[in-house]
């Protein structure tokens, strides 16, 4: 039988924010283990959880970015859960009443068509404490470091509204991009910032109802995301095609074997309302307010590209994809380079020499004044693109300007007509049977003699004046 | 050290202020109640060996004010009955002149009552629960028992106000309550309710409605008025208490404190054994309960949510006709020093629940209802944030309405 996969996202969002969720304790990740603690964050008995504001407008700033409804009112549960990294036994989190429901984010589907994912809700929690297993001697022991005890969470919960593994993926991209550009948070994948656990089940073709859901943890990139769904399809469906029935359960997604297996039954603790921490209510002047911290976001900024600089809309998808990689742009452009060779040079060469060098693009040391200095040398034919693109990488390493190290390597263009005119009379005399098939029509044979005459020129003549003045000679014979 | 009546004793119970305000004041805490380095068990072996690392905010205030706190009394485990409870000893022997204890049903009136003294609940949200290791925490209050309603406003301005550290106390402005006893013939009608009355047998009524004649010579009027969902208090206090509670509990693992069960296999082993041995009958019955609606009925924990938003309400209405409501704080038949199971708690504080359920203030008074020579306690509840109505009240029917 032939199925259809039915996917749903729940996104956990480590937020970039001073203190921790529910007391000052520095939200920083640090060597020492148990040194951002308080009584709050160890959960001692007594303790009363002090909701911090900055990481409720973060939240919130978080919701607003994913389009999401900020509601009148929200408030904690405690979530039951038993595991030595909660000593609590029970987790802060929102589960009857969500800061935010009813978000969405657009993305490109597989077919190149636009596809509008739904997000049910957002909500806050407290993550909880980190486990280190090692070995004392003979013994195996468990020791809890409490720095990331407390760290605000937001966990972003979509619709099921995923077919296949490029939705997720491109909605967890879309995701990141949308949550980096408000600033809240780091959302890499990686380093544990941003964590996805996916939901999958199967329905047949044109069926509305589908099978049992299966919950995949453990991906630790967009990549491992879309690798998992993929092989939980493939196993679902042999499943089923087997006549097997699929359980509900939760699995872990291997990345050294590409396969996901058995990790426990699914288990969702009850959730009372904590009375301690008292119900948020966010006016809509304060969530107004917020909305205005918000910046120019990703699919705004690409129109704006497309509409005020020219650029296609693959070119501005593509300069507005990052924040940072907008922000250079821009410096570029108003520099006074112009936008579309601009935005082709970023893509084509500065972008590819940036992960060359291991740099951030936030943090490089080409910025873009330097660059545009650059750009503005080629564009005014100072130098050609070759010499460009050697002064690009040793702009990486050296604090010098491009034209100081133009003239260190004597990268001038070769601009004299008369000694380009030599040049390409000495090429043509060289080259008699290019010159004849010229005069016949075949257009490749001028590009043959340009070239030519760059090797004498050893790289430094301008290529389109030399072609102007191959035509002028051509004509005069 | 160890005592009969006290769980510890502090050997140097004279505070850095020695000149302040209380320093002639005695009290005993119970031992959920957190001081800094002193045993603070709550009565259980959940707690066992736990001190804590800082002073609750209301020990704080009393030791700045230069209260002697002598130590902890013992309690029942984790607050919930008071069957090993020592406070009303304390008080009744006059080893102690008043005791900060936890009332969650009505502790600190039925305590009171016990010791022929008073008792006095604040409203719910305007003394700080920071440090209170707690079971039922939308219901508890940091509350006070003592020889003289004078004290006990005394200690109540000390304790009760904004704590910054505290999120879930009230955020408006807080009545202010600095001249206890200055203000008289605030309380002027009282009221009773029909079906509690039903409830009291024919010994508690002649009891009570002798303590209603003595007010009324004191030109106080009494009116009975109804009050239909009254038998929904018991209810919602324990559907919301017992879940609230099995939540809260979660946190007792005998992993950094607590009495941990010796030879199991794994962690899990641990938390279940440790769970099986640290806790008496009469909690984990009540956790259990608490777990039913946690894990299976969660719904008709929301209804009592929902109810208890009701009653809330149904109890405003009824102060608009009335400035205080009167009863007996506890039955004559059914002792609290000799409740058994969750059933017999909830019979014995039956009189007191609804105070804790809406969160409403109120001070018991000794030596007026008397069934024989047995004081049953008039219970006075005044309107939430009515506290210092209901204290200078109580001065007043002390007969100690002189400053000096």
């Amino acid at each position: 039988m032939s199925y259809e996969a039915v996917i749903g996202l729940e996104i956990h969002v480590q937020l970039n924010c001073p203190t921790k969720l529910f007391c000052n304790c520095a939200n920083a990740a640090t060597e020492q283990a148990n040194s951002h603690i308080c009584p709050i964050c160890i959960w001692l008995p007594g303790a009363v959880p002090q909701l911090s504001e900055s990481a409720l407008k973060q939240a919130a700033l978080t919701c607003l970015a994913l389009n999401c409804e900020i509601q009148d009112e929200s408030a904690f549960d405690q979530k039951v859960y038993y595991y030595p990294d909660l000593p609590k036994g029970f987790q802060l989190s929102q589960h009857h009443k969500p800061l935010s429901r009813n978000g969405w984010l657009d993305i490109t589907g597989e077919d190149g068509k636009s596809k509008r994912l739904r997000i049910h809700h957002i909500h806050m929690e407290e993550d909880v404490a980190k486990l280190v297993h090692e070995t004392e001697g003979q013994a195996r022991i468990s020791l809890v470091d409490f720095n990331r005890a407390g760290a605000p969470l937001v966990e972003v919960v979509t619709e099921p509204d995923m077919r296949c593994p490029h939705d997720a993926m491109a909605f967890l991209r879309a995701v990141r991009t949308q949550i980096r550009y408000a600033g809240t948070a780091e959302c890499s994948m990686e380093s544990g910032t941003m964590r996805c656990d996916a939901n999958i089940s199967l329905r047949p073709v044109g069926s509305e109802a589908f099978f049992t859901k299966v919950e995949v943890k453990n991906m630790n990139s967009v990549k491992a995301v879309g690798n998992a769904i993929a092989f939980e399809i493939e196993r679902q469906s042999k499943l089923l095609d087997d006549g097997q029935p699929v359980t509900m359960h939760t699995r872990l997604w291997d990345p050294e074997k590409n396969i996901t297996t058995y990790m426990r039954d699914k288990f969702a603790g009850p959730c009372v309302p904590d009375p301690s921490v008292p119900s948020i209510r966010l006016s809509k002047i304060q969530i107004n307010a917020l909305a205005e911290r918000l910046p120019e976001m990703p699919s705004q900024k690409q129109a704006r590209f497309a509409d005020q600089f020219g650029l296609t809309e693959e070119e501005a998808a593509q300069m507005s994809a990052e924040r940072d990689l907008a922000d250079y742009f821009e410096v570029l452009v108003n520099a006074g380079i112009t936008p579309r060779p601009a935005a082709q040079w970023m893509a084509g060469r500065f972008l590819p020499a940036l992960k060359e060098q291991h740099q951030e693009i936030a943090s490089t040391s080409l910025t873009p004044d330097r660059a545009a200095e650059l750009l503005s040398m080629l564009e005014k034919e100072v130098i050609n693109a070759k010499q460009a693109r050697k002064i690009l990488l040793l702009m990486f390493t050296s604090d010098k300007s491009a034209a100081a190290i133009a003239d260190e390597k004597g990268f001038k263009q070769l601009t004299d007509p008369a000694a380009m005119t030599a040049i390409l009379e000495q090429v043509m005399a060289d080259q008699p049977d290019a010159v004849a098939n010229l005069r016949s029509g075949k257009k490749q044979a001028a590009s043959f003699l340009i070239g030519q005459a760059m090797q004498q020129s050893r790289g430094k003549a301008n290529p389109k004046l030399l072609a102007d003045l191959l035509e002028n000679l051509m004509g005069d014979n | 050290m160890n005592d009969i009546l006290f769980s510890f004793i502090n050997s140097d119970p004279v505070t850095a202020n020695s000149d302040g305000p209380l320093k002639d004041l005695r009290i005993s805490l119970h031992p959920n109640i957190s001081v800094a380095k002193w045993p603070t068990d709550a009565g259980s072996a959940a707690l066992e060996s736990y001190r804590p690392l800082e002073d609750a905010t209301v020990v704080k205030r009393l030791k700045d004010q230069g209260a002697q706190l002598q130590g902890m009394t013992r309690m029942g485990e984790l607050g919930f009955g008071i069957a090993s409870d020592t406070a009303h000893l304390l008080i009744s022997q006059k080893k102690s002149d008043a005791a900060l204890v936890v009332d969650t049903m009505g502790e600190a009136r039925y305590l009171s009552a016990l010791a022929g003294a008073w008792g006095f609940k604040p409203s719910y949200g305007i003394c700080s629960r920071l440090g209170l290791i707690g079971l039922v925490p939308s219901m508890e209050c940091i509350s006070t028992i003592g020889a003289s309603p004078r004290q006990m406003a005394d200690i109540f301005s000390v304790i009760h106000g904004q704590d910054a550290n505290d999120f879930s106390m009230l955020w408006d402005e807080l009545p202010e309550f600095d001249a206890p006893g200055e203000k008289t013939g605030q309380v002027r009608q009282a009221g009773i309710i029909s079906e509690q009355l039903a409830e009291l047998d024919e010994e508690e009524k002649k009891a009570f409605e002798n303590a209603l004649a003595e007010l009324g010579q004191k030109g106080i009027k009494i009116k009975e008025c109804a009050f239909p969902s009254y038998p929904l208090f018991r209810e919602v206090h324990q559907a919301t208490g017992s879940a609230e509670a099995s939540s809260a509990a979660g946190r007792y693992d005998s992993v950094r404190y607590g009495r941990r069960a010796k030879g199991t296999a794994n962690w899990n082993d641990m938390y279940l054994e440790s769970r099986k041995e640290m806790f008496g009958s009469l909690v984990k019955s009540y956790l259990f309960q608490g777990a039913y609606f946690q894990y299976k009925d969660y719904d008709a924990f929301e209804h009592a949510a929902r109810l208890r938003g009701l009653l809330v309400k149904q109890c405003r209405s009824l102060f608009k006709d009335v400035d205080i409501i009167l009863s007996p704080a506890r039955r004559r038949t059914c002792d609290a020093l000799k409740a058994a199971t969750v059933s017999d708690v909830y019979d014995a504080f039956a009189l007191t629940l609804p105070a804790s359920v809406t969160g409403s203030p109120a001070v018991c008074m000794p030596a007026r209802v008397m069934a024989g020579d047995m004081d049953l306690g008039l219970q006075v509840i005044g309107p939430h944030l009515s506290d210092e109505m209901l204290l200078n009240f109580a001065i007043e029917m002390s007969q100690e309405n002189t400053r000096n």
